[in-house]
Order: structure tokens, then C-alpha cells, then sequence
């Protein structure tokens, strides 16, 4: 088939080609046209008629997903300056409390703290002794002994002296700052007995076991975190 | 007027326009199809990219945006857990039940030192053994629905009532429980019940070395604190 042949098609022949062209190349355009759209989504520089909202994936949906994002997150973002202002103010409070309830690093220096507070019960009839200290640690949690991240630890300390030193004795642990409270006194009387110089009666020390319970901060991250300090 | 043309259709003379039909409609397709050619161009090579380009600078600024908002809430993590510290205190602190002052005022009581005065001559009281301990049954809490949540202790003391007359013995318990009652180591310290609530009967011994009836009593008492409701830290 020459070009001769073709031009003297009939022209009825030629319209058809001509518009079965127009039709075939405008479809395959409009195919790729309406993909490119539904990828774009929703653009406002694309005329109304043409635009497609496109679906979650489309390129429009994702930015305006980003720009939701955005100012939520934005809007927490605002806030710093306030939380910088209210962090700040509760500094002194929140050094006070973590002073109040020792670590887990910080059981021996409870324990020591036990024997200074002994040391400063002055007592007509002598100092306070310091017999012993045990220590009982409670479940991690559940129960009165425990609070959240929090668990109880029992210094069993058994003290001898007259009644005077042990009752300042309690009140200086009851009063520290680090929170101490005492759960159970058990208090056995010294007697008396005779001064084999004198023959005069002398009453001898009592002896106490206390139940002195403090609380620890188990939590990892916030023991770590005072353990530095 | 009537046109007659008989000469065949091939060798008439066109009364169109002179535009070839074919190529007006050639023409119309390629502005057909080059309409929708560039649109599609225009779309697939200039919008996308600028949305692409778009998405690409929010992402950007959501990383940033995130990055500022993680450290209010890092400080809002700290401010939490002050909180839960603070509220842990409170109860703890809520909870805390105080001693020294409530043995002091039992020592001035047995001692009759201060305002304390056996309500009867004639007898002294010796306490031989103190233990003080969370009440048995919850672990010394006691919760209900209506009634606020406590705190109970046992306070358990064995006496020696010791007096002169051994007709008497009965009158030195009696004159004990009063004064314990009307004592501020009583009143002041949140005991419940009656003094001689607890009270089984006693034993009493009459003592021919020192000429005095002495009287075992072994009592125990509850404490109890009513717990407050713990308040927050307010921001």
C-alpha cells in the first residue's frame, strides 16, 4: 500500500481513521491523565473539574496528614515555655521529695542515718545502744508494703536504753526528713536490780525492737537518675 | 430557479467552503489529543513534582515540630512523676502514725508526772512488757464504702498494779481504767473504745516480802487514724 493508494482512500474511510485515532490516543491521555490525578489528589492549583480527591495514599492527602501533624504538634510545642516556667518552680519540691524516700543504692546510708540518730538521744542513764539492724525487703509491689514503684524496707533495729532515750529516739526517726515510720515497738522492761555498793535499786536499760520502715523508689530510670546525684 | 448538473459526481464542482472535511477532522483530533497531551504533561511533570517537593518540607518540618514537642513532653514526664511522687508521700505521710509523743504521755501517766493522778491512793501501776503493732485483719487498713479509709495499731500492755490493801485490788483496777480514760495519753491520741473494754478479769498475787497486793493486767488497746484524702499538686 503506496501513499497513492491512501489517498485515494474514500473519505468516509478516512473520518473513521481519523476519529478512531483521536479516540484511541485521547483514551490512552485521559488513562494517564486520570492516574497522575488520583496521585496528586486534591491540589487547589488544579481546576475543580479536573481534581481528584485521591485516597490516604495520594500526595495531597499526605501533606495535608503532615500538615495536621504538624500543628498538633506544634501545639504541644507551645506549651514549653510554661512547662520550662512550672518545671523550674517545682525544682525545690522535687529535690525535697526525692531527699524524703531513699534509692535502692541508698540502704546502707538509711542504716547509718539509724545509728546517727542514736547517737544523738542524750540519756541520764546513757547513750542509746544500737544492738542490731536487720533488714527485710518487701515485694516489689501489691500489698500495704508496697506503693507502685515504691517498696517498703523493714530496718529491725533493736535498742536498749532507759525510757526517755528510747521515746527521743523514736521521735528523731519519726521527725527526719527522710521518711521513716515506726510499724511495731516491742519493749521489754530491764528490771531492777541492787548496786551491790550502794544496795540501793537501779533500774536497768529496757531493751526495744522497733519495726523501722522506710520506702524505696524502684523505679529504674528515676533511680538511676538520682543515683547521680 | 432549478440547478440541473448532469455531469457525474467526480467532475462536479464543489459548492462547500473549500476546507477538506478529512483534514478539519485530522485537526480536531490532534487538538484533541495534544489538549489532553499537555494536560497530563502539566500534571505528571510539574504538579506532582511540586507536591512531592511539598510532602517533602512538611516532612521536614514535622521532624522538627515532633523534636520541640518531645521536649515538653519530656518535661511533662518529669512533672508527672513529681506528682506521683508527691501523691505517694502524701499517702505515706497520711498513713504515718506518730509514737514518741503517744509514749511520752503513757510514761507521764504511769509516772504520774504533769495533770496525771490515780484517781485512788494507795497503788502503784508498773507496765512489764509494751508491743505496739499493725492490728491484725488488712494488714492494719481498714477500708469501706462509707467509712474513710483508717489506720488501726494494737497496743498491747501487760500491767502490775501494785497496792497496799488486798481488800482493795478491785478498786486500784477500777481507779487504772479511769484515769487512763480521763489521761490525754488516752484522749489525745486516738484510742478507741473504753479503757477496760479489753479487760478479761486479772490475777492477783498478794506479795509477803513487800506487803503488797499485786495485781497482772494484761490489756490491749486499738489506735486508730482516720485517713484523709490525699490532695494533688496543682499546676
Amino acid at each position: 500500500m503506496n501513499l497513492q493508494t491512501l489517498s485515494n482512500l474514500p473519505r468516509k474511510t478516512w473520518l473513521i481513521v481519523i476519529g478512531s485515532a483521536t479516540l484511541v490516543l485521547s483514551g490512552v491521555f485521559l488513562y494517564l491523565l486520570s492516574g497522575a490525578l488520583f496521585r496528586l489528589g486534591a491540589d487547589p492549583a488544579v481546576p475543580a473539574f479536573l481534581r481528584r480527591a485521591g485516597d490516604s495514599n495520594s500526595l495531597y492527602a499526605q501533606i495535608e496528614a503532615k500538615n495536621k501533624a504538624i500543628a498538633e504538634q506544634n501545639a504541644i510545642a507551645a506549651k514549653l515555655p510554661d512547662r520550662v516556667i512550672l518545671l523550674a518552680s517545682m525544682k525545690a519540691d522535687i529535690d525535697a521529695a526525692r531527699k524524703r524516700l531513699p534509692t535502692e543504692a541508698q540502704k546502707a546510708e538509711v542504716r547509718q542515718l539509724i545509728e546517727d540518730l542514736a547517737r544523738q538521744v542524750g540519756s541520764s542513764a546513757g547513750a542509746l545502744q544500737v544492738k542490731s539492724v536487720s533488714i527485710r525487703e518487701a515485694a516489689a509491689a501489691g500489698g500495704r508494703s508496697a506503693t507502685g514503684d515504691y517498696k517498703s524496707v523493714e530496718y529491725q533495729t533493736s535498742v536498749s536504753a532507759d525510757l526517755d532515750g528510747i521515746i527521743q529516739f523514736i521521735n528523731l526517726i519519726e521527725r527526719n526528713e527522710r521518711f521513716m515510720t515506726v510499724e511495731g515497738i516491742q519493749l521489754t522492761s530491764g528490771g531492777v536490780v541492787a548496786n551491790k555498793e550502794t544496795l540501793k535499786p537501779e533500774a536497768k536499760p529496757h531493751t526495744a525492737q522497733l519495726r523501722i520502715v522506710t520506702y524505696m523508689d524502684t523505679s529504674g530510670t528515676a533511680a538511676g537518675a538520682r543515683g547521680v546525684k | 430557479m432549478i440547478l440541473i448538473n448532469l455531469l457525474p459526481p467526480e467532475l462536479r464542482r464543489s459548492r462547500s467552503s473549500g476546507i477538506n472535511p478529512v483534514m478539519l477532522a485530522a485537526a480536531a483530533g490532534v487538538i484533541i489529543v495534544i489538549a489532553l497531551a499537555g494536560t497530563w504533561a502539566w500534571v505528571q511533570f510539574s504538579r506532582l513534582k511540586v507536591a512531592e517537593d511539598l510532602l517533602a518540607v512538611r516532612k521536614v518540618e514535622l521532624t522538627e515540630a515532633t523534636a520541640k514537642a518531645d521536649k515538653v513532653k519530656a518535661i511533662d514526664k518529669q512533672i508527672t512523676d513529681f506528682e506521683k511522687l508527691h501523691k505517694t508521700i502524701t499517702g505515706l505521710i497520711t498513713r504515718k502514725v506518730f509514737w514518741a509523743r503517744t509514749l511520752d504521755d503513757f510514761a507521764n501517766l504511769l509516772a504520774q508526772h504533769g495533770d496525771n493522778r490515780w484517781t485512788r491512793e494507795g497503788y502503784e501501776v508498773r507496765c512489764t512488757g509494751l508491743t505496739i503493732a499493725p492490728a491484725t485483719g488488712a494488714g492494719g487498713v481498714a477500708r469501706g464504702a462509707k467509712a474513710a479509709e483508717s489506720v488501726t495499731f494494737s497496743f498491747r500492755a501487760t500491767f502490775k498494779l501494785v497496792g497496799e490493801r488486798r481488800d482493795q485490788s478491785g478498786d486500784y483496777v477500777q481507779s487504772f481504767f479511769q484515769t487512763v480514760e480521763l489521761s490525754r495519753f488516752w484522749r489525745e491520741n486516738g484510742f478507741t473504745g473504753r479503757a477496760e473494754d479489753p479487760y478479761k478479769g486479772d490475777v492477783l498475787k498478794y506479795n509477803t516480802e513487800i506487803s503488797k497486793v499485786v495485781t497482772d493486767l494484761p490489756l490491749e488497746w486499738k489506735r486508730t487514724k482516720l485517713l484523709a484524702q490525699a490532695q494533688g499538686v496543682k499546676r
